[in-house]
């Protein structure tokens, strides 16, 4: 049972229940300090001292928790976070300035206003009193009314310290959740969790302009002409939906991000925003694995609709940069660079079930771990190269 | 003939002053302790805790032989010491606690 159930309907507590509140190790901990007067844990080795200081502040409604020495304060306070301590310095083993100096040095209680209570008068007591965090002291003996004002002063400032901590984590929460809400339109809600666990909590890692190698992939359903003119608008927008859902799927599960869906293609990019080892690989078995789960819909499609489609793909790597581009009104996030131009290249001259990668891509790949076996084409001259490029292609077949 | 020392106490405290007053005995059998042993970071211990409680229950004398007796055992006074807790025992002895509202 928690010490405050004890309390009466007036929230009066009675001189006997205050002074047997010492820490015991079986009180429950207390998730959170009880609103109100405030919290106090009192620790002096002097029965008389904490047997006065419990009356005059429970006296005003205050909950009032004791400890004798150093070490039992600590105990008490990993249970139950007080919000003043009042702490003698004198004591049977540490000290009081040693007890302040380990609850300052301690992120979880540095918070917690802690007063000094001491006869020690010289300079030097309170100088190392200060050194030690002491944020207040007070002389001993103890009179009622400046203990009282004392302790009604430091429980506002603990409540405003929380309050200040309660806004800067509904913030931090809320800036997550926004950032989540943002990435998520791109990623993998695997992907979403490792970017916002390593980034800085404050920043949205979108603004950032990245600088990065990456692997450009882009997809294109060939025969969508023949779609768009055989079908219904309704019945185009359906199709193209269960495409665009296939494909992203596929590059969710390779955890590519997905930067642009335009008519009928789709840009994916590979050790983007966050480093990819084997992002080469990584984007070939995605490409793989987009035109084998489409291969289904296409025999479907044929049947129902008499169209032909497919899906082919190119892929490059290389420099690009990452962030987000437009204007005030109209921003996206994406890839920019010539590994994206060339993919795109590829993809235009790549065939249904076909994908076609760069040099670059091709000098990554482990084939025969992939078990992918690829076929030199004879190189390519691309719009805005001087040089024809090595391509490879990957054909896909039905059954793998 | 002796005198009476009144000490006019808040009527709050009167549960918690007979407890208080038994360990101010048990100070006077401290004192002698460390007279006897000539332990003077005892007595100074001892002088500094009754100086630091006596006020806050009213008795503002008790603080004061408290700041005498660890003066003299910081300075290892020790007849001073002994002289101190004389007063301090007739102080006791004398003692007539009333409590006021």
């Amino acid at each position: 049972m928690f010490p405050e159930d004890k309390e009466s309907a007036s929230g009066e507590v009675s001189l006997n229940e205050l002074v047997t509140r010492t820490f015991t190790s079986r009180e429950p901990p207390m998730a959170t300090v009880a609103k109100g007067p405030g919290h106090v844990l009192v620790v002096d080795d002097q029965d008389d001292n904490r047997a006065l200081i419990v009356r005059y502040l429970s006296q005003v409604g205050h909950l009032v928790r004791q400890a004798s020495n150093g070490a039992e304060a600590l105990q008490s306070i990993a249970f139950a976070k007080p919000d003043v301590i009042l702490m003698d310095v004198i004591m049977p083993g540490a000290s009081g300035f040693e007890i302040c100096r380990r609850l300052k040095d301690d992120p979880e209680t540095l918070n917690i206003p802690l007063v000094l209570i001491t006869g020690l008068q010289s300079k030097e007591d309170r100088v190392a009193g200060i050194e030690a965090g002491a944020d207040d002291f007070l002389s001993k003996p103890v009179y009622a009314e400046e203990l009282i004002a004392r302790v009604r002063s430091l429980t506002r400032l603990a409540e405003a310290r929380r309050a200040l901590e309660e806004a800067r984590l509904a913030r931090e929460v809320e800036q997550r959740q926004w950032i989540h809400r943002m990435f998520e339109r791109y990623v993998s809600p695997k992907l979403v969790k490792e970017i916002l666990d390593q980034g800085d909590q404050r920043e949205n890692p979108l603004d950032r302009m990245l600088r990065l190698e990456v692997v450009a992939l882009f997809a294109d359903m060939r025969g969508f002409t023949s779609i768009a003119e055989k079908l219904e608008p309704s019945k185009v927008v359906e199709l193209l939906n269960v495409f665009f859902t296939l494909i992203t799927t596929v590059a969710y599960e390779h955890e590519g991000t997905v930067f642009n869906m335009a008519g009928d293609s789709l840009l994916v990019g590979f050790g983007v925003p966050l480093p990819q080892s084997d992002s080469a690989a990584r984007a070939v078995r995605a490409a793989i694995g987009m035109i084998k789960r489409f291969q289904s819909h296409v025999a479907d499609w044929h049947d129902t609709y008499d169209i032909e489609v497919g899906l082919g793909v190119g892929i490059c790597r290389g420099e690009a940069i990452a962030g987000n581009v437009g204007s005030p009104t109209y921003m996206n996030y994406t890839i920019i660079g010539d590994a994206v131009n060339v993919a795109a290249r590829l993809m235009q001259n790549a065939k249904a079930n076909e994908i076609l990668i760069s040099e670059s891509v091709h000098e990554r790949m482990d084939y025969v771990a992939e078990q992918i076996q690829p076929i030199a084409l004879a190189p390519m001259t691309f719009k805005g190269k001087s040089a024809p490029m090595p391509v490879y292609a990957i054909r896909v077949s039905r059954d793998g | 003939m002796t005198t009476k020392v009144i000490v006019e106490v808040d009527a709050d405290l009167a549960d918690l002053v007979p407890n208080f007053l038994a360990n101010r005995q048990k100070d006077l059998l401290q004192i002698k302790a460390a007279l006897d042993k000539s332990d003077n970071d005892a007595l100074r211990i001892i002088g500094h805790n009754m100086k630091g409680v006596g006020g806050g229950y009213g008795f503002s004398d008790i603080t004061e032989f408290g700041k005498l007796i660890e003066v003299a055992a910081k300075d290892g006074n020790y007849d001073t010491v002994r002289a101190l807790r004389q007063e301090y025992e007739a102080y006791l002895a004398n003692l007539e606690v009333r409590y006021v509202p």
